[in-house]
């Protein structure tokens, strides 16, 4: 099988598949539309992904290379977020900082899947949860003052659960 | 060469072999040249940077490029992590502004991925989470994509809310959510659990009458008093004095809603009663009591100016009372209600009492 050099944005490189790489829809344009040859020594850089993020990102790649494309996005349909398989939900184990990172990478390096399965995970977070605690869980930044905070409750109150 | 040109630049045309683009753009005199302008510039390539995607935008890129040797001989570069830039902040002198300064910040366009996947009944949360959350909470984009996720064809739709009638920005988020309570189930089965505990027409002490009218059918009669809070949130009132938006906005106006902070009290009589327009009153205290055939309720209502309802020891001096009896049912309706009454579903309401 043809191996194909990614390099991080901290400059590391990985040697990975290529068709393990073209589970990413950018890299897969990539090649094909700068017709970079396969067996071509040239180094993809990704600018955007640090080496921890490529990392996992080639783990999940990796594990899923065989699976069937995903279907599009039916834009009319309810989208569940109660059919991640256990793999998914052991690998989606991590900090919630990378698991946010994983969401910036996946949409970068345009994984449908990835994108799909790590936003369903951080979805399924913040259900039932008040945004104080959401913010807590996932170490985000309280930019509201306390009246903006009260004004953004009030405008929701139709969908407090009574 | 023009007869017409001064003594004192003949030498000009002369000398003009020998001046290079570099003369030319660094001269004192510079009497035709466009201005350069550097706040131009800047302009521009903000604007650049606000076309950009996120990934694409340099500003909060804080690390160098150092050139480092593989290797294999060949020059890469590494970003190498440069001292956190402290960040401006823009604190508002009115505002109250929190202590808890610590956190990461995300992106928009997370907050746009994660929103498709949130449900109906955590948008307050998620919109409650920081101001970039909130931001998408308040775009026609994510009001839509909300809809078009939960459409459903259910029989009581109202015609006003179906697809093909909702492709304006224009209140989109006041319909999206009526249209939610026709169509969502865990919503519908909500307004289900909540009719079996009534609330009572107490929770609307000091609300305001803004409209009152009534409906006669054969067999009752239904009373509707179209009550509003009467306190703006201190926020909304300054943004609304100091801001007036023109019609443009105003039509891509996400959040309009004319029933914002209004709800319904709806009461059933056995029979029509005469009673005292309370228009522009407010409701200082409500009674709700079993009438003394023990099969119906009465009513009980207290009006008053504003001033009486922030003043209880002024007492029952210049109150307006209006007595229902016998009262068959009474039901306090929020706006988002299926049941709240409009000009385009009263009929529909009332033939189905």
């Amino acid at each position: 099988m043809p191996n194909i050099k990614l390099r991080s944005s901290d400059g590391e490189t990985f040697e990975v598949d290529v068709e393990i790489a073209k589970c990413s829809v950018t890299i897969k344009t990539m090649l094909e539309d700068l017709g970079m040859d396969e067996e071509e020594e040239e180094v993809v850089p990704l600018p955007n992904v640090n080496s921890a993020i490529l990392k996992k990102v080639i783990q999940w790649s990796t594990y899923h290379k065989d699976d069937p494309p995903p279907p599009e996005d039916d834009e009319n349909k309810e989208k569940r977020t109660d059919d991640i398989s256990s793999w998914d939900a052991d690998f989606l184990k991590v900090d919630q900082g990378t698991l946010f990172e994983l969401i910036l990478a996946a949409n970068y390096l345009d994984i449908k899947g990835l994108l799909d399965v790590t936003c369903k995970t951080v979805a399924n977070m913040i259900k039932g949860k008040a945004p104080e605690e959401i913010r807590k869980t996932f170490n985000i930044k309280n930019d509201f003052t306390a009246s903006e905070e009260e004004q953004v409750r009030k405008e929701n109150e139709w969908c407090e659960e009574k | 060469m023009s007869k017409h040109r001064k003594s004192g630049k003949k030498h000009s045309s002369n000398s003009l072999a020998d001046v290079t683009i570099n003369d030319f753009a660094n001269s004192s005199v510079c009497k035709y040249r466009t201005r350069k302008s550097t706040t131009n510039v800047n302009k521009v390539l903000k604007q650049l940077e606000d076309d950009k995607n996120w990934d694409e935008k340099t500003e909060d890129f804080d690390g160098n490029f150092v050139e480092k040797e593989n290797e294999d001989g060949t020059i890469s570069y590494v970003i190498q992590k440069s001292e956190p830039r402290r960040r401006r902040k823009t604190v508002s002198s009115s505002e109250d502004r929190k202590p808890d300064d610590t956190g990461n910040e995300y992106p928009i366009d997370i907050w746009f991925l994660i929103s498709e996947y949130i449900r109906p009944e955590d948008v307050g949360r998620f919109a409650g989470i920081c101001k970039a959350s909130y931001e998408v909470v308040s775009t026609a984009k994510f009001w839509f994509s909300m809809y078009k996720r939960h459409y459903k064809s259910v029989p009581n739709l109202p015609e006003r809310l179906h697809p093909e009638c909702l492709f304006r920005k224009y209140g989109i988020r006041t319909s999206v959510i009526r249209a939610l309570n026709y169509m969502y189930i865990p919503f519908i089965s909500r307004l289900k659990s909540m009719e079996r505990l009534e609330q009572h027409p107490d929770i609307l002490k000091k609300t305001r009458c803004v409209l009152m009218w009534h409906k006669k059918t054969d067999t009752q009669c239904l009373y509707y008093f179209k009550m509003k809070i009467n306190v703006q949130s201190p926020h909304r009132r300054s943004q609304k004095e100091t801001y007036q938006p023109d019609l443009l906005e105003m039509l891509d106006d996400v959040f309009a809603n004319q029933d914002e902070s209004c709800r319904i009290l709806q009461v059933t009589c056995k029979h029509l009663i005469p009673i005292a327009p309370v228009l522009g009153l407010t409701l200082t205290s409500a009674q709700l009591n079993l009438s003394a055939e023990l099969r119906s309720y009465k009513l009980q209502l207290w009006f008053g100016s504003e001033i009486q309802s922030c003043n209880p020891s002024t007492g029952g001096n210049g109150n307006t009372l209006i007595i229902l009896e016998p009262v068959i049912n009474v039901k306090v309706l929020d706006w988002w209600h299926p049941l709240y009454p409009h000009s385009y579903n009263m009929e529909y309401l009332c033939n189905q009492e």
